[in-house]
């Protein structure tokens, strides 16, 4: 989802991320097969090859909970991702109907004499926050009232 | 004998490797780092989305050295194993190292037995002087010496064994193998075959009486690694006239049917053992000849009635080694001495002794033994029963050794 809001954060900043992890898992995840693959190498002499055996293993096995962390974390990433979708297409909605509430009140303006709508326009006008901007649900209530 | 086992090379891959792995580890560490920041998860609070906050911690937490199961500190822990696989590495050579210098003894005191034989010559050079005919303490030394020395190589080199090689699986001969000198080296020059160590090749060559060439390889294991005799304690120890190859041969000959005539031929310590076994061994066989080609001369003298033909190409490094051993005598005096042993000595190109001209081929003997120079004639004319155009039987027999410990 290419959405273009005005923070790092986004969809598909996301997505990237969850590549990224996916892949780093891969990487370290295959480092603790070939760690094991050492470990059972053989060439040592007397009790070294135990040790080295139990050394490595341990080490292999830290590769692994590392991959596997990646991996949780790209999975976290993703659905991160998706509940960022959600957020941003409720505050598309929000955005689009907040909006139609400045249009009627720019209305409003050219019918009013008081005044009293040009300043609620005015105001609306200044709260109004980027396009997606998590801010769209601070100002809501804000813009409803000025109606 | 002792098998030198060094599998630091084995471990100094699997080292590399460990670092390998280590590298790549912590390559991840800045990128990961990059990654969490670039992609804004903090900014997910503003949107009230506040899972992206422990992700980033996690993700910070696996970058961060000193936190459990982070990438540094697995990265550093693969780079100790690698030091330490190292380290084992190195060890291992150390132990090795000590294990074969400990193997070698034998051939350090092979080395003063060789130094003692010389002194001993010299003493019996002196006693002759001083005795005059009188043979006597001239015959008790010899007895001595000898029996010293032979007692010793047996410690050294362990009892020698024989054992027959399947022709077929020997390098093919080329032409009929004893139709003359260069033919004889050219047997020689191919059974110094890395695939047979030690391997004598015994030719029939005629009867009435029974006629045999036996054909001496020189040096082929420089350290004394496989179980061939011709090797380095092999070589040193048949410098003193006394060696399992020596010994392995001596029983060969002995084998031979009664009145049996021998032509010997060998290169480098072949010629050595060729020398020796001339050198009026009691074998129940007639020596009716000798052909060396690049031997040190040893502190033997053969018979004179023995016809000996010793070629030497000036630059070869080998024969020179007499000199190292303190040779008892030059051999332009041992020319004058009553000896059948004619020292052809012969140049090729190139003025610096090298390794090559140590070669038969690469260093001219070949073409020498083929030649019609006036030694070399002389020499095929009183050898010339044990030369013949037609096929010859060929037997090859291997010689080892135990490289045996001393009794300490």
């Amino acid at each position: 989802m290419d959405i273009d809001i005005p923070l790092l954060v986004s969809p598909s900043s996301l997505s990237r991320l969850h590549d990224d992890l996916a892949a780093a898992a891969l990487r370290v995840g295959r480092i603790a097969g070939q760690v094991e693959q050492v470990a059972a190498q053989g060439g040592w002499r007397g009790g070294a090859e135990r040790a080295f055996a139990t050394a490595a293993r341990t080490a292999g096995a830290q590769c692994d909970v590392l991959a596997r962390r990646l991996s949780a974390d790209a999975a976290r990433v993703d659905q991160l991702a998706e509940e960022l979708i959600d957020e941003l297409h409720e505050l598309q909605c929000m955005e689009d109907e907040l909006l139609d509430a400045v249009h009627e009140l720019a209305r409003r303006v050219l019918a009013d004499t008081t005044g009293q709508a040009a300043a609620a326009y005015e105001r609306a006008r200044h709260l109004l926050p980027a396009h997606l901007s998590p801010h769209w649900r601070a100002v809501a209530s804000t813009i409803r009232g000025l109606l | 004998m002792t098998t030198l086992v060094v599998d630091y090379a084995s471990l100094r891959a699997r080292a590399d490797e460990l670092d390998r792995m280590a590298a790549d580890i912590l390559a991840l560490v800045p990128q990961i780092a990059v990654w969490a920041a670039s992609s804004g998860l903090h900014e997910l609070i503003g949107y009230g989305i506040f899972g992206g906050l422990p992700v980033a911690a996690d993700l910070m937490a696996i970058c961060l050295p000193g936190t459990p199961d982070s990438l540094p500190d697995v990265a550093a822990d693969l780079v100790a194993l690698g030091a330490a696989v190292r380290a084992a590495g190195l060890s291992y050579a150390a132990a090795d190292a000590a294990r074969w210098a400990r193997s070698e003894l034998p051939t350090a005191e092979a080395l003063l037995m060789l130094v003692a034989w010389n002194r001993l010559h010299q003493a019996d050079q002196l006693t002759r002087a001083l005795t005059g005919g009188w043979r006597l303490p001239q015959r008790l030394l010899d007895r001595a010496g000898n029996s010293a020395l032979d007692r010793a190589d047996r410690w050294v080199e362990g009892p020698a064994s024989v054992t027959e090689v399947d022709p077929a699986t020997m390098p093919p001969l080329s032409g009929p193998p004893a139709a003359d000198l260069d033919a004889l080296l050219g047997i020689v020059d191919t059974i110094e075959d890395p695939a047979h160590p030690s391997t004598a090749a015994l030719l029939h060559v005629g009867d009435e009486p029974p006629r045999y060439v036996l054909c001496l390889p020189g040096l082929q294991d420089p350290t004394g690694a496989d179980e061939g005799s011709a090797d380095l304690p092999g070589a040193i120890a048949t410098l003193t006239g006394h060696s399992a190859y020596i010994r392995g041969m001596s029983d060969v000959l002995a084998t031979l049917p009664a009145g049996s005539q021998v032509l010997l031929v060998g290169h480098s310590q072949g010629g050595m053992v060729a020398e020796a076994l001339a050198d009026g061994r009691t074998t129940g066989v007639t020596i009716a000849g000798v052909l060396t080609a690049g031997a040190p001369l040893l502190a033997t003298s053969v018979p004179p009635s023995v016809p000996y033909l010793a070629l030497e190409n000036a630059g070869d490094p080998v024969p020179r080694l007499r000199q190292l051993a303190d040779g008892p005598t030059p051999p332009s005096q041992q020319d004058k001495q009553p000896s059948g042993r004619t020292v052809y000595r012969f140049r090729t190109p190139g003025r610096r002794p090298t390794g090559a001209k140590h070669g038969l081929g690469s260093g001219g003997y070949l073409a020498v033994a083929g030649s019609d120079q006036p030694e070399v004639q002389r020499f095929r004319g009183l050898v010339g029963d044990f030369l013949t155009g037609d096929p010859v039987q060929v037997r090859y027999l291997q010689v080892t050794d135990t490289d045996g410990v001393l009794p300490r």
